[in-house]
């Protein structure tokens, strides 16, 4: 209805970044990108009904674990599905990251498939972006009775998020520095190293860890 | 000590399939308030009408038109409306996410709206003359708290009102009478809303 006052220039040219699962768009995704008001990530990434979502590098990543008041539960994420981590819930990935991260802000997935089966989908998750005291905290609890063992904070909303991965990194580092970080006060069971998201930053140690958990 | 509100347990996740099980045919779903997101999402076959953006730029007005998948990014304060799913341009005051999905039986829609705290509070709905642009209305819409229910009735009763004033619709340049608007909800289209959300 509004044929003639849409303009011929073609968007393209307007806007580069529009349609943002093109293919020449999408690596300035793939880690994180603040468009707006939200903090985007998209992966290509196998992305099936059955095993759920399997990186390339990472392999089968489909569980995504949450700590509340009954303890760790587990949800395996499907395809076409929108899943939301509310704000201040601990949750970690299986073999993606190895932590639990708390995020003072919404965490929103959506996994959809490829054309065919052989081909690449889609794993997105979209936060909004920290704003004053507004944090994201990296936090360690035991693996066999939940007590929290290590956290750090990194202070996104007043810092900005460029900051995230840095102290991302600074914090595993410490965590895994001293075994008596890993060690249980209460259950003295010893836990499993911490590993970045980024697989490239994994020492050997770390690389054995993002096995584990 | 008096007896203390007991304290509700912690919501941890939200989940919304974006096409309801065992649903196959055209799907038009309902909003969900997924905490700091608004979610809605539908289902077009082949032959349906397709649902697409139109966004005010700087170049003016575009359509967007991709054959197959589509994530795109609406900033907040950008004027924009979506074809057949409401009848006015939208401005509001937080960020919105259009995602077009491309299956071999047609294609899934969704809207995310939102993102950062502190929004969903405002929103001004407008309407431009299809023919040469010119802003015909406006109305401003607000809220205290966040509530996709408050919204959504909030902005049936500005289409109302738009519909009823002919003078408001027609065009004080070219003389165009506006077709008349439509909410966000199907289920609640007067007959002439229907029609209009056919048309446009």
């Amino acid at each position: 209805m509004f044929a003639e006052i849409i303009t011929n220039e073609p968007i393209q040219k307007i806007s580069e970044d529009w349609d943002l699962l093109n293919e020449a768009v999408l690596a300035s995704f793939s880690t994180f990108r603040t468009v707006g008001e939200n903090i985007y990530g998209i992966r290509r990434r196998f992305v099936e009904a059955e095993s759920g979502v399997i990186d390339p590098k990472k392999g089968a990543m489909g569980r995504h674990y949450e700590i509340g008041p009954t303890g760790v539960v587990e949800h395996t994420k499907k395809p076409f599905e929108i899943y939301v981590t509310t704000a201040g819930t601990p949750h970690h990935v299986e073999h993606n990251f190895g932590y639990w991260h708390i995020n003072d802000m919404d965490e929103l997935y959506l996994r959809f498939p490829g054309p065919t089966p052989e081909t690449l989908g889609y794993s997105v998750v979209v936060q909004g972006k920290p704003k004053g005291n507004e944090c994201d905290r990296f936090a360690w609890y035991c693996e066999r009775c939940v007590t929290l063992l290590f956290e750090r904070v990194c202070e996104t909303g007043r810092l900005g998020f460029n900051t995230f991965w840095k102290a991302e990194r600074q914090a595993v580092t410490e965590y895994n520095q001293a075994i008596a970080n890993r060690t249980c006060p209460e259950c003295e069971h010893v836990n499993p190293r911490g590993y970045c998201w980024a697989t490239n930053k994994d020492s050997p140690e770390e690389c054995q860890a993002r096995l584990l958990w | 000590m008096p007896a203390q509100p007991a304290i509700s347990e912690p919501i941890l996740n939200y989940c919304l399939g974006l096409l309801p099980d065992g649903e196959k045919q055209s799907y038009f779903g309902a909003w969900r308030d997924l905490g700091q997101y608004w979610v809605w999402s539908a289902a077009g076959m082949p032959d349906d009408a397709r649902l697409k953006v139109r966004e005010k730029t700087s170049k003016g007005i575009v359509e967007l038109n991709a054959p197959g998948n589509l994530m795109h990014s609406i900033a907040a304060g950008v004027q924009h409306q979506v074809a057949h799913v409401f009848g006015y341009w939208l401005e509001s005051d937080s960020d919105r996410i259009w995602i077009q999905i491309a299956r071999p039986d047609g294609f899934l829609y969704a809207m995310i709206w939102g993102g950062g705290s502190g929004a969903h509070l405002q929103e001004r709905l407008l309407w431009l003359c299809p023919k040469c642009g010119e802003p015909l209305g406006e109305r401003s819409l607000s809220r205290a708290r966040p509530s996709i229910e408050v919204f959504l009735s909030q902005q049936l009763a500005a289409v109302r009102k738009f519909n009823s004033e002919s003078a408001e619709r027609t065009c004080r340049a070219c003389r165009f009478i506006h077709p008349e608007a439509y909410g966000f909800d199907p289920e609640n289209d007067a007959v002439v809303e229907k029609l209009a959300r056919q048309e446009w």
